[in-house]
């Protein structure tokens, strides 16, 4: 009986550990999941933000001179020019839809601005919405805001 | 030897084998308490960085929600810090990490035409754990004072 217990303790001492060990890398990976969900929405934030930026620097260009304004356009706005923001507009019947998408810290964010079209009145009702990416993979996000 | 052995099993652990399990207890315990801290440090700041974003998010609408005069004085250029738009709450975040808000309004051209506005609202705290450090989260966003070039 003496002889067993040793062997007893050693493999109850392992076992504990495992599990103790398990219970500490599953707490570790379940943080370690959280924190990169925080950081993913943070830098989506400011990819809707800059998105949302694009369409209205488009806008701008567009309402102040209709026929000269670029359909499409690239750059940057964040002071430590880390943000890639590429904008296009097109005209479907009556309707404008401007696309904003951009992508800072890896993450890329679409946002859409559709609008009633006429140059003479710049605020007919607009209705924005927005994709995460890639945006034929993504869910159309709620309305965000009308105008 | 196998005389040695089976003394050994009798007696339970010498004092030795108690000894080194307890080191290899101790470096592996300290490994794992290590991952542990630096785990809850990361966390706990992450979470200040959302907080921080979701302040910032919370002025910048308060800012776009703006119209007339009240756009215009907001979107002066240069460094804002009106109460009404960069006032934090009350909380841990003003109070224990000196946590303050303020906004930068400059003019912003692609092309040559101007009168855009870029605006960044800028948040800053103070970590306290392991040392103090100062941090910095902001969110840019461009506005075209569209309606007062429009009226």
């Amino acid at each position: 009986m003496k002889r067993n217990n040793k062997g007893f303790v050693i493999v109850l001492v392992l076992v504990v550990g495992a599990v103790l060990s398990i219970m500490v890398a599953a707490y570790s990976l379940s943080v370690l999941y959280r924190i990169q969900i925080a950081t993913r929405y943070i830098n989506s934030t400011k990819a809707y933000y800059l998105g949302s930026a694009g369409i209205e620097y488009m806008r701008y260009l567009y309402y102040t001179d209709p026929v000269n304004s670029p359909l499409s356009l690239t750059f940057s706005i964040t002071p430590e020019g880390d943000d890639i923001i590429n904008v296009r507009r097109e005209k479907r019947d009556d309707v404008m839809i401007i696309e904003g998408e951009a992508r800072i810290n890896n993450v890329t964010r679409v946002v859409v601005c559709e609008e009633e079209h006429d140059p003479a009145l710049y605020n007919l009702r607009r209705t924005y919405f927005t994709y995460g990416y890639p945006k034929d993979k993504a869910r159309r996000m709620p309305i965000i805001k009308w105008k | 030897m196998e005389i040695k052995v089976k003394k050994m099993n009798k007696k339970g652990f010498t004092l030795l084998e108690v000894l080194v399990a307890s080191l290899i207890l101790a470096v592996v315990g300290s490994g794992i308490a290590g991952v542990y801290i630096m785990e809850e440090r990361l966390f706990v700041r992450t979470l200040h960085r959302l907080e921080a974003v979701n302040y910032a998010r919370g002025a910048l609408e308060k800012l776009l929600a703006l119209t007339g005069g009240d756009l215009e004085v907001a979107l002066k250029e240069g460094d804002h810090t009106d109460p009404e738009i960069c006032d934090l709450p009350d909380g841990h975040f003003k109070e224990r990490f000196k946590g303050a808000l303020s906004y930068r309004v400059d003019e912003f051209k692609v092309s040559e035409i101007t009168n855009a506005k870029r605006i960044e609202v800028i948040v800053k705290w103070q970590e306290k754990f392991p040392k103090k450090e100062d941090k910095k989260e902001s969110l840019v966003t461009v506005l075209s004072f569209l309606e007062i070039v429009m009226d």
